[in-house]
């Protein structure tokens, strides 16, 4: 009965002790036993254990709620925190005071990462070395409580999250001047992968400022494999949101300027979706919905910014800045023209709106309609989803999870690469919503007689989207070229299920 | 623009009640088995490329697609009981037939030596993670419930209480009590 009791007793003593740890205090086991020292061998013990278990809580995967971190009144007895500004998923963001310059400033108390102290000092002190009109400039950067903080200049103003939508000509200006920042970044060896609306300040006469470099980082940790993909899932590129690390560079973030853009100029995303599953598929896969309305020129720039492939982007953001001044520039000397330039653009997003959209345009005897001839029509239906392709079989997955499995009969030894391109992409193309699933893989496999795995190859539907130009989409894909041009080794027998 | 788990778990609560949520088992638990399976395998030489990751993954996400597929879960409970299950045996499974005898892992080398200088018990080795699996099967029912809820399948602690229907401090202390059963059942273990 009183080990029962002391076992309670100790379990209640360990609750306290995590929950203040939880919060950056470490009790000791002295503080937590006051009164009952037969307790303190155990609970230390078991402490120690918590703490060698300690990573089973910091598995990113879990999706922790925001921690309430109680502000301190004076940071490094220097800054006078006055109040929270902002909360987000990389830490608090405080209005302060800095008592020895006595000016307003901006404190980041960034939450803790997976990452040494040390390495977090560097990338702050690195980013403190940014120095341009556009980017919020960091002075200081210290610890508290273990956490790192970053002091920085205070924006008086809403981010672009916050303003109302803007003119067209607004929202150019605003976005060529956030690209002149990024471009002047970039060339100092900086990615920031987070650019979104939040994280674009404007100050009281509309300028806009690139903040929140904290999730930066430099080619040199991309290279390097360090650094791994972070971001806002609408505002991520597609190299980010497959995870291709070794493809994010520049280009990824002005990919998301594209999206920011975008949004600036509709009030909506280019890709809306129910969960974050769908709208993975939709970055990796699915074109953006053209703007109505929209001087061409800039819906040409909006839509090169948003290319599923790095390299049919702009290659860097000071090419994108002067393509969006010269839509200004333009603009000024047709002012004379406003009306026949109007009926002209009508015309002309018109004609492009209709040329655009002519690739997806099934044309009769065309491969999706071959599907449905081939193919029963109740499996291929617009809900359906192509899931992967496996040993001579195609899986047909629809939304109430039946798997329909496809035989398409024994195959002799040879390579089953016209195999899949008489199958797989006979039922559509890679944009097709049917191969909608961002786990979608096509598997290109060896079999003897037997119908024996021996070899597979796999190729990424994700990868052979990027791989096809943009204007590839719509159009069938030759699997083949992905295909090695070698034997399968030597015949193994599937072990696994 | 990320859905709030609680958000979605109360979204999915409401379809429950009125209709077939086999399509978000299947959606979550895939999203779960793929982020934990990419911390599992990451830290293996030879896996260390999402795609490869991926690669494994297909097979076992077509085993958890045909073991869901005829199942209708009438609470949220089962819901979280079935699809963390689920996560936990497809990521077992794939550790053996991964890295098993036959395994392309098979010559991993585990460094026994980094990881015995190391205050965390975080799996280091094919080994590790396997004997890991295995002792979260064998914890208490109402411990390994509630390690499943959390650490497979992602949910908040609040959310766990209400899914399991208890209260806050009660899934806190199943939760430090299980943490403190697999560390001794570990130490215990000749694997690790």
């Amino acid at each position: 009965m009183t080990q029962q009791v002391d076992e309670d007793r100790i379990a209640e003593l360990l609750l306290r002790w995590e929950e203040a740890f939880d919060h950056g205090q470490d009790l000791t086991t002295e503080e937590l036993c006051a009164g009952s020292p037969e307790l303190l061998e155990p609970l230390k013990q078991r402490i120690a254990v918590l703490k060698q278990m300690a990573w089973v809580k910091d598995d990113p995967l879990l999706r922790q709620p925001p921690s309430q971190i109680p502000p301190p009144k004076i940071l490094a007895d220097r800054y006078r925190i006055e109040g929270l500004i902002a909360e987000g998923g990389h830490g608090q963001v405080f209005r302060a005071f800095d008592q020895e310059l006595q000016r307003p400033v901006a404190i980041k108390i960034a939450r803790r990462r997976n990452v040494p102290d040390e390495e977090l000092l560097e990338e702050a002190r690195r980013v403190a070395r940014l120095r341009h009109p556009g980017i919020v400039a960091v002075h200081d950067v210290g610890r508290h409580e273990g956490m790192l903080f970053v002091v920085s200049d205070l924006i008086e103003g809403k981010s672009l999250a916050e303003i109302e939508r803007p003119s067209v000509k607004e929202a150019v200006r605003i976005v060529a001047e956030v690209a002149d920042a990024l471009h002047f970044a970039h060339e100092q060896g900086f990615v920031h992968r987070d650019i979104k609306p939040g994280n674009i300040l404007l100050d009281g006469e509309g300028h806009p400022f690139v903040a929140d470099f904290g999730i930066a980082t430099t080619t040199e940790e991309l290279i390097d494999g360090r650094s791994v993909s972070v971001g806002t899932l609408p505002y991520m590129a597609p190299e980010q949101v497959a995870g291709e690390t070794q493809l994010i560079d520049r280009r990824t973030d002005i990919y998301a300027l594209g999206v920011v853009l975008y949004e600036l100029l509709t009030g909506k995303l280019p890709y809306q979706a129910r969960t974050p599953i769908a709208l993975r598929e939709q970055i990796l896969f699915r074109s953006p919905t053209r703007i109505d309305g929209l001087p061409d020129s800039v819906q040409a720039i909006c839509l090169k910014c948003l290319a599923k492939t790095p390299a049919d982007r702009y290659a860097t953001a000071k090419e994108m800045a002067a393509d969006l001044r010269a839509t200004l520039n333009t603009s000024r000397k047709r002012n004379w023209l406003i009306v026949a330039g109007t009926i002209m653009l009508v015309v002309l997003v018109a004609f492009s709106t209709r040329s655009l959209f002519q690739p997806n345009i099934v044309q009769p005897g065309s491969a999706t309609r071959a599907t449905k001839t081939s193919i029963n029509d109740t499996v291929l239906a617009a809900d359906k989803k192509v899931f992967l392709a496996n040993r001579n079989e195609v899986w047909v997955m629809d939304n109430t999870a039946t798997a329909i499995e496809y035989s398409f009969g024994p195959e002799q030894w040879k390579p089953v690469a016209n195999l899949v391109k008489t199958t797989v992409l006979s039922r559509g193309t890679i944009d097709d919503p049917r191969i909608g699933d961002d786990r979608a893989t096509v598997y290109v496999r060896y079999a003897d007689q037997q119908g024996n795995q021996s070899h597979v190859y796999k190729i990424p539907v994700a990868s052979v989207a990027r791989y096809s130009p943009s204007k590839g989409l719509g159009q069938p894909l030759d699997f083949s070229r992905f295909i090695p041009d070698r034997k399968p080794p030597a015949m193994q027998r599937e072990t696994s299920q | 623009m990320e859905i709030g788990h609680t958000t979605q778990l109360q979204n999915w609560l409401s379809v429950l009640e009125k209709d077939d949520v086999r399509g978000e088992i299947i959606e979550h638990t895939g999203e779960r088995l793929r982020g934990l399976a990419r911390k599992m395998l990451g830290g293996f030489p030879g896996v260390h490329r999402w795609e490869e990751t991926d690669d494994v993954l297909q097979n076992a996400l077509i085993r958890l697609h045909r073991s869901l597929a005829e199942v209708k879960p009438q609470s949220a409970r089962q819901f979280y009981g079935l699809a963390t299950t689920q996560i936990r045996r497809e990521l077992l499974d794939l550790v053996r037939s991964r890295f098993g005898p036959e395994g392309i892992g098979k010559n991993h080398h585990t460094d026994g030596g980094v990881a015995a200088g190391l205050a965390t018990d975080e799996p280091q080795s094919i080994e590790d993670w396997t004997a890991f699996h295995e002792e979260v099967e064998k914890l208490p029912e109402n411990e390994q419930e509630v390690f499943g809820l959390i650490w497979y399948g992602g949910l908040h602690q609040a959310d766990a209480a209400k899914v399991l229907g208890i209260s806050l401090a009660t899934i806190k202390r199943r939760w430090q009590a299980a943490r403190l059963h697999l560390h001794e059942a570990l130490a215990d273990d000749p694997a690790s």
